[in-house]
């Protein structure tokens, strides 16, 4: 068996957040995001600490982007997914999904 | 409110700035701002305070706080700039060599020199610290005083004290009585059930209890320990005699015959010890129970022995905690209780005192003993505190002198190193880029010196060793005190000698450097000057200091002590006799066919040799000018020939002559004895005359008539004072002392021993030079002269280095100067003056400063001597103009240099 690096549950929720932002994933938006569609009150330093890890474990990619008026001209660090990354999505999805077939819990879309 | 907009909490964002990676600050400071403003217009600015409040206290983590690798600011995890220091180092030290090899060589010299002082007091400082017990172990002393005033310590007690101690007192565990044999002068003859016979006459030998290894541990490498000592003919050997003795074969169960208590008999090898290391105060080549005379002993005779004879160094195991102030008390109830009627008549308070094991080797106060002809002396080793004192000193001067040499240097070449100092800052260096590189050089040199003073001890090593004889081991590098010590001496190296070039030349502002007039600030030159003084101090205090003990040394060896020994030879009587002869009549034989030897002038019997102490204690009371209570006068047997042999005048009265009869006979049997001058005055009398005919009666009741005064002379060290002393008659002793008229040393004693092989083929000729005995109770001092000598050598030439180092620089730097001067008409004299001045000047300051320092040490240690030198001003003024001429040498070899350049080679290329 290859080796593999595992996700956090809030490692999971951030590198999915990242993807589903496309192009405009970075520290603000992505905790602007998860917030919302979570409900949660996270903060900017756990957001930076998660995608710090997840650079280190290879599953995002990373570049400078321009500078903004808002940020006192400074750069942001903007943020995808990598091949790894999204290959670990799919698989957490995979077992997942089978695992969901496998009990007779309906999903909350069908209640 | 505006303003708050544009300002999140400057303490916060300076938090940030401050702990945030500097990499990573860009984007993290970015998204803070944003959401901050966000929150201000959403949430107002009381939440985007609070938010971004606590999002930077957040950020307090390690993967915001840790730098990156190619962050310049973190240099000692940085390979390229390490590897960039390295080289520059290098670059550094291979450009200015002279530099370079004068730092290294001084702070070698430094190191290496300490390095060796320090192991030296460590195994002084360790003496009789490797006995497992050695926080029980308690020698027991008697301390004395006679009607209340003179107070004498001595260790060597009764022989019964030992056991009644133990009886009555439970917190005393064990003891052992320790014996130094009477008879030593051998001769030993090992052999294997009677093959292979070989004999010994310098066997030191102590006659101990059963107990001994039980108290000590002095390791068997052969044996058991618990029964070694239990039969009355068991003998344990040491390593070495066992080598000499059976070579390399283990020596347990052959056989020793040795004279004890005067009769040769068998003993069984059943241990062999590991050697004696040299520091324990305990000296022995083999040990013997003393079992085997307390069987021989009648019951009487122990009675008697137990609280009359008084030889016995007797060591005491206490349990720890115990109150030793109560056990001393105690013991002297019990003494008292022994001989308390004897001692209150005579007028003595005797108490007793518990000396501890770690304390005993250091002691030169206590009395020893004298018993056993000098054998206590053989076989104990004390050592010298003051010794260790002044080394511990010395080594830190040193050490001291050699930082100071670097860190001298460093300041002169600022100048140099600006530059340096300020291209490496314009090419983008900051200040710890600089700081980093000085103290990195400053680690490479003093690691280079800490190797290169580990490399040149190993290889002095066995010279060190074969001098010294204190046994050496690189091992102890290994050890924890060592490496904690130098580890450290190595970091305060670095951090000493590297500070100054770190701290002030790092500050160094590139633009000041580089525009060309840059000199640097006065008040360096000032350090510079305070620290060639400090330097210098010591180092003309240690030579004074190293003129005193030489003078001392050579004043008594020299010192005419009314002994002639130049021309003497001492033998030792024959003890293995053939067939049919007795001591009786084997010793009157060899004299005569000694005496009939061309090169010999005259032979007399001695029962002690010179410089080896007298056996013979006898107590007086007297009452003399001024003086009274109880006097010792020692003494021992000599024969007719004595006064003559040793070159002793009568100077009252009347000689032995041969055949004499030992005492004035009739009913009172008393002894008639020669004293020296010491003695008549010890008695009370006026003058010499006085004193002849006079009857004596010591103590004990022993009664002495004086039938001639000899001329007063020292049969021991000038340490002390002249002691008196008295011999009595015996036509033969033990030690048969030859006085040769030859020049051809070792022809005649070839000839005497061939008499002696001839007349006692079973017995070994064993010589010593007599002047050599006695000298050798000089021969700490010689240690101490000799140590005091190198050391004082090695600072000097630490010092002058440094000087030479200070010097040349000074000089190049001053080249123009020198060059204008020379075409303006200085002389070449005038020049080296001028340059050499200043340096010359301070070691003048340094001279006045060390005067008094060494003034007073040298007063203090003259007070070990009761024949000293006067502390002159001579050894001042020498060690003064000594060390002026050194350094004049030193300086005026760069300068001269200086001054004799012809100065277009210096000025052309301006």
């Amino acid at each position: 068996m290859k080796k593999r690096s595992f996700l956090g549950e809030f490692e999971e929720i951030v590198l999915l957040t990242v993807s589903a932002l496309g192009d405009h994933a970075y520290g603000v938006s992505i905790m602007h995001e998860i917030n919302e569609q979570t409900g949660r009150s996270v903060k900017l330093n756990q957001v930076h600490a998660a995608l710090h890890r997840l650079m280190d474990k290879g599953m995002v990619n990373s570049t400078m982007g321009a500078p903004t008026a808002v940020r006192g001209g400074r750069r942001k660090r903007m943020f995808t997914a990598s091949e790894a990354g999204i290959r670990i999505l799919q698989e957490i999805q995979f077992v997942r999904q089978r695992l969901w077939n496998m009990t007779s819990i309906k999903p909350i879309s069908e209640i | 409110m505006m303003e708050k907009r544009q300002h999140p909490p400057r303490w916060a964002t300076k938090l940030l700035h401050r702990i945030c990676a500097p990499h990573l600050l860009e984007e993290i400071y970015g998204d803070l701002l944003e959401e901050y403003t966000y929150q201000f217009h959403k949430n107002g600015p009381r939440k985007a305070y609070w938010d971004y409040v606590f999002t930077v206290l957040g950020f307090i983590q390690p993967f915001a706080v840790r730098k990156k690798l190619i962050d310049r600011r973190s240099p000692l995890i940085n390979f390229t700039m390490l590897r960039n220091y390295f080289i520059t180092a290098l670059r550094n030290i291979a450009r200015y060599k002279t530099y370079s090899t004068i730092n290294l060589a001084g702070l070698t010299l430094g190191l290496a020199c300490s390095m060796l002082i320090f192991q030296y007091v460590t195994m002084e400082r360790g003496a009789d610290q490797f006995h497992e017990k050695v926080d029980q172990i308690y020698r027991v002393a008697f301390k004395t005083e006679v009607n209340g005033q003179t107070a004498e310590t001595f260790s060597h007690i009764f022989y019964g004290a030992g056991e009644a101690f133990a009886a009555e007192i439970p917190e005393l565990e064990n003891f052992t009585r320790i014996q130094a044999d009477f008879f030593q002068e051998g001769p030993t003859v090992s052999h294997t059930e009677g093959e292979n016979k070989q004999t010994f006459k310098d066997i030191r030998a102590i006659i101990v209890d059963t107990t001994f290894l039980s108290i000590f541990s002095f390791p068997l490498l052969s044996g058991d320990p618990n029964t070694a000592l239990q039969q009355p003919q068991a003998i344990l050997l040491t390593e070495g005699i066992a080598q000499r003795m059976f070579g390399p074969e283990n020596p347990v169960g052959k056989i020793v015959d040795y004279a004890l208590l005067g009769a040769p008999q068998s003993f069984v090898v059943t241990g062999l010890l590991k050697d004696i290391p040299q520091n324990s105060h305990i000296q022995f080549d083999v040990v013997i129970p003393n079992l085997n005379f307390l069987n021989n002993l009648s019951e009487q005779a122990l009675k008697n022995m137990a609280w009359g004879r008084d030889e016995y160094t007797t060591f005491v195991s206490i349990t720890p905690n115990s109150d030793l102030e109560k056990i001393e008390k105690i013991m002297t109830d019990i003494v008292d209780h022994h001989i308390g009627e004897n001692l209150r008549r005579n007028n003595i308070k005797l108490s007793t005192v518990l000396q501890p094991m770690k304390s005993v080797y250091f002691d030169r106060e206590t009395d020893l003993g004298v018993t056993g002809f000098g054998s206590v002396q053989l076989t104990t080793r004390t050592g010298n505190d003051q010794i260790v004192y002044f080394l511990t000193v010395i080594g830190i001067i040193t050490l001291v002198i050699a930082f100071i040499s670097y860190v001298n240097l460093s300041t002169i070449r600022s100048l140099d190193r600006a530059k340096e100092v300020g291209i490496r800052k314009v090419t983008g260096a900051n200040r710890s880029n600089i700081q980093w590189q000085f103290f990195f050089e400053a680690a490479l040199i003093n690691f280079t010196a800490l190797v290169l003073a580990l490399l040149l001890l190993l290889l002095l090593m066995p010279t060190i060793n074969a001098f010294s004889q204190l046994g050496f081991t690189p091992t102890f590098w290994l050890s924890k005190p060592f490496l904690i010590l130098f580890g450290g001496v190595f970091l305060l190296g670095v951090v000493l000698s590297g500070a100054y070039p770190a701290l002030v030349l790092s500050s160094f502002r590139p633009i000041t450097v580089l525009r060309g007039n840059f000199s640097s600030p006065a008040g360096r030159s000032n350090l510079r000057r305070v620290l060639i003084v400090l330097q210098y101090t010591p180092v003309i205090a240690l030579l004074v200091c190293t003129t005193v003990v030489f003078k001392q040394l050579n004043y008594m060896q020299k010192k005419d002590i009314g002994l002639e020994m130049s021309e003497l030879v001492t033998i030792r009587s024959p003890r293995l006799l053939p067939e049919g002869m007795n001591n009786r009549s084997a010793e009157p034989a060899l004299k005569k066919e000694i005496l009939a030897l061309s090169s010999v002038a005259s032979v007399s019997f001695t029962g002690n040799q010179a410089g080896r102490g007298l056996n013979f204690p006898h107590h007086f009371e007297v009452d003399s000018a001024g003086q009274t209570g109880i006097q010792t006068v020692t003494g021992t047997g000599v024969d007719h020939d004595f006064a003559d042999v040793y070159g002793l005048t009568i100077v009252a009265g009347a000689p032995f002559t041969e055949g004499m009869s030992r005492n004035t006979g009739g009913q009172q049997k008393v002894n008639k004895v020669l004293v020296n001058e010491t003695a008549v005055k010890t008695w009370g009398f006026k003058r010499n005359e006085d004193a002849v005919g006079q009857i004596i009666t010591n103590l004990d009741g022993g009664k002495f008539y004086i039938l001639g005064v000899l001329e007063d002379f020292n049969w021991s060290s000038v340490h002390k004072e002249t002691q008196p002393v008295m011999f009595w008659y015996t036509p033969t002793n033990r030690f048969m002392t030859i006085k040769l008229n030859t020049a051809d040393l070792n022809n005649s004693l070839m000839e005497v021993k061939s008499i002696y092989d001839q007349l006692f083929p079973e017995d070994v000729f064993h010589y010593e030079m007599t002047d050599t005995v006695f000298k050798g109770q000089y021969d700490e001092d010689k240690k101490f002269a000799h140590i005091f000598g190198i050391f004082s050598g090695v600072s000097i030439l630490i010092a002058s280095l440094g000087l030479f180092g200070l010097s040349a620089f000074t000089t190049a730097r001053r080249s123009k100067e020198v060059g204008i001067r020379k075409v303006l008409g200085a002389s070449v004299n005038h020049i080296v003056r001028l340059l050499s001045r200043e340096f010359l000047f301070l070691v003048f300051i340094a001279f006045v400063l060390a005067c008094p320092i060494a003034w007073m040490v040298m007063r203090n240690w003259l007070e070990n001597f009761a024949f000293r030198i006067d502390l002159t001003g001579a050894p001042f003024i020498a060690s003064g103009l000594g060390a002026l001429l050194i350094a004049i040498i030193t300086v005026s070899w760069k300068t001269f240099n200086a001054a004799t350049t012809n100065p277009v080679n210096v000025l052309k290329n301006e």
